[in-house]
């Protein structure tokens, strides 16, 4: 071929066109160039040389519509290292029957896995346990969160005043007529209905908290207009039950839970 | 240029030289049996192991290191899965109430602390009920005395440490409720000073008040001996000999110190236990996933040349 | 045995097929292996440390002062 710079080739060209001779008769004369021997390189085994040996007409072929459509060559040459470490026992040889053995080898895999991740759950809900029962109080809270009263401290017709939980808790212990002055009272006169009988489990024993429902003071013990107590702040009569009767206050004062660990003991909180 | 007129005209030879010419075709795989990787494994532990003895071995003495160092007795909570002996720590309470609660404090330890440990429920408030413990301040705003209840703490046999100061010659009895976790050497520390008094030895001056006990650093200790042959009685009848007593008072502090101990050692077991199969499993779920990897074969097919 | 792997054929189909029925399954399965694995390895700890509980002791330090 021609060894010309591209540039001048394409204007002889274009020139020759423009005038509408063939571009045969433009074309300076060049005498061909002297023909060299090129050494071949020499012969080595690298995957482009053995790409050239690999053959071509050993091959299969296969061709369908719905299937697979392939060419394989037969790449016999080709050294494939052992990876007997990583294979299964039951499909290193090449006769086993996989089928057979099938059952086997999922089933160690997935056994396996399955109890580990049984005992992950196990080692995270322990853990979430250990993080979220921190948050829970400590145990010398828990130990002044319920108070023992020795009820036969009090004699009758007397309260007894005591702090729990920092809120004053009172104790009365009422006579018979208190309680059925308070058991014939019209619940439905109340401010907040409720009958004595479901503020006091037992009669005989009425257990307030002492913070007055209006704004939260401290009602004094056997004052007001009612039997019980009055409330100093802003003037809340409460009965002898504990019921608001009179004054700005919106509910009975409180009821805490409680219970009665025999005839003389009551356990409150 | 001539690489220009090669591509436009597609002649082979004159194609820049490929790149691929050095490539020697080898697959590089490591033959990993397991013994050779066991071998690696053991083969560092050795040296990092060697390398950690050889540091420890180099140090210099020191001079404040020569002081009478305790025995280890064979306690029967020594070991991985031991758990410390209830009985003892019984025994121990009534030691340290009948004899060291005169001097010795216990401010952190609680009466419901010993519930369910050394005595019912019931036992421990008639414990507590007969401590009189500070309380207040009242009505008219002053400190009243009540009997105690499970949720006070042991009551101080003094006011403040100036006072247990004045009355111990200036040396103040320390607080016991940490102590086996406060001195080097442990309840093995405490059994040998309590059981280690004897006579100075020649040339030893000690100062009115003191006395000689030479596991305690300096040899001068406050204290006098406290234990001898049977100056309480044990409730559930054993003989009260001196070193009966000093065991059962340590095994008592060791518990006021560590109250965990006991689940401590069990959740530590369950621990290990869980963690050694996860371990096995962990390692058996890498190599499953890894043998795609490990067993990878790539094959360049590059294309002809001709 | 043809009914192993015949069981292990409808194990596989059934749970661990699918990553949701193996979840399902896990965490279905740690509640009673946890009671399991706490009560077994709180009575074995029981067992080699005999004696020393306070449950052990309890009856020992009555108030009419018992031989131990």
């Amino acid at each position: 071929m021609i060894m010309l710079p591209k540039s001048q080739l394409i204007q002889a060209v274009s020139r020759a066109v423009s005038r509408g001779t063939p571009a045969s008769s433009v074309l300076p004369d060049v005498t061909p160039p002297l023909k060299v021997v090129v050494e071949p390189p020499p012969k080595k085994l690298t995957n482009y040389s053995l790409a050239l040996s690999t053959p071509n007409s050993a091959i299969t072929s296969s061709c369908s519509i719905a299937g697979v459509s392939q060419v394989r060559w037969a790449h016999t040459d080709l050294k494939v290292p052992d990876f007997s470490n990583y294979r299964r026992d039951q499909t290193k040889s090449s006769s086993a029957n996989a089928v057979e053995s099938d059952g086997i080898r999922k089933m160690t895999s997935y056994l396996l896995v399955g109890a580990g991740a049984v005992a992950a759950t196990y080692t995270a809900k322990a853990v979430v346990r250990g993080i979220v029962g921190n948050l829970s109080p400590a145990a010398d809270v828990v130990a002044l969160a319920k108070v023992e009263v020795k009820l036969s401290d009090i004699p009758e017709g007397r309260s007894m005043k005591m702090k729990w939980r920092g809120k004053p808790l009172f104790i009365r212990h009422r006579t018979d007529e208190e309680i059925e002055a308070e058991a014939q009272v019209d619940i439905s006169t109340l401010r907040h209905p409720e009958t004595d009988l479901d503020r006091a489990k037992n009669p005989k024993f009425l257990i307030l908290i002492g913070v007055c429902t209006h704004l939260g003071c401290v009602p004094i013990a056997d004052a007001g207009d009612f039997g019980g107590y009055y409330c100093p702040c802003h003037g809340s009569h409460y009965d002898g039950s504990g019921r608001i009767r009179k004054g700005p206050a919106p509910f009975n004062l409180e009821v805490p839970p409680y219970e009665f660990l025999d005839e003389n003991v009551v356990v409150v909180g | 240029m001539a690489a220009l007129v090669g591509r436009s005209t597609k002649q082979a030879l004159l194609r820049a030289k490929p790149a691929l010419s050095n490539q020697q075709a080898t697959f590089v795989t490591l033959k990993s049996k397991t013994s050779k990787r066991v071998a690696w494994f053991l083969g560092s532990l050795a040296v990092g192991g060697g390398t950690v003895v050889a540091g420890a071995l180099a140090q210099p003495t020191f001079a404040s290191d020569l002081v009478l160092h305790p025995p280890k007795f064979p306690w029967s909570h020594n070991g991985p899965l031991q758990t410390l002996d209830h009985a003892s720590i019984r025994r121990g309470y009534e030691v340290y109430k009948q004899v060291c609660a005169a001097c010795h404090s216990m401010q952190y330890v609680c009466y419901r602390n010993l519930v369910n440990v050394i005595m019912t429920e019931d036992e421990a408030k008639a414990e507590a009920e007969e401590a009189m413990v500070e309380d207040g301040p009242n009505d008219v705003g002053e400190m009243f005395e009540r009997p105690g209840k499970l949720s006070d703490h042991f009551p101080s046999p003094y006011k403040n440490e100036e006072q247990a100061r004045a009355a111990n010659n200036g040396a103040y009895p320390p607080d016991l409720s940490y102590i086996v976790q406060a001195r080097h050497g442990g309840e093995d520390y405490i059994f040998s000073l309590l059981t280690g008094y004897s006579d100075p030895p020649a040339g030893v001056k000690l100062m009115d008040g003191q006395h000689f006990n030479a596991y305690f650093p300096g040899g001068a200790i406050g204290m006098a001996q406290a234990l001898y042959n049977e100056i309480i009685e044990y409730s559930d009848g054993t003989p009260a000999t001196q070193s009966q007593l000093a065991k059962d008072v340590c095994v008592f502090l060791k518990w006021a110190g560590e109250p965990e101990h006991d689940s401590r050692k069990l959740y530590g077991m369950r621990a290990l236990i869980i963690l050694s199969f996860l371990l096995g499993v962990a390692y058996y779920m890498k190599r499953l996933k890894w043998t795609t990897v490990k067993t990878r074969k790539l094959a360049f097919k590059p294309p002809s040349y001709k | 045995m043809s009914s192993l792997a015949n069981l292990s054929k409808n194990l596989y189909h059934a749970v661990f097929r699918r990553t949701s029925t193996f979840v399902i399954a896990v965490v279905v399965l740690a509640y009673p292996f946890e009671r399991a694995f706490n009560v077994g390895t709180e009575r074995y700890f029981r067992f080699i440390n005999k004696g020393k509980f306070y449950d052990d002791i309890k009856g020992q330090f009555g108030q009419d002062a018992e031989e131990e």
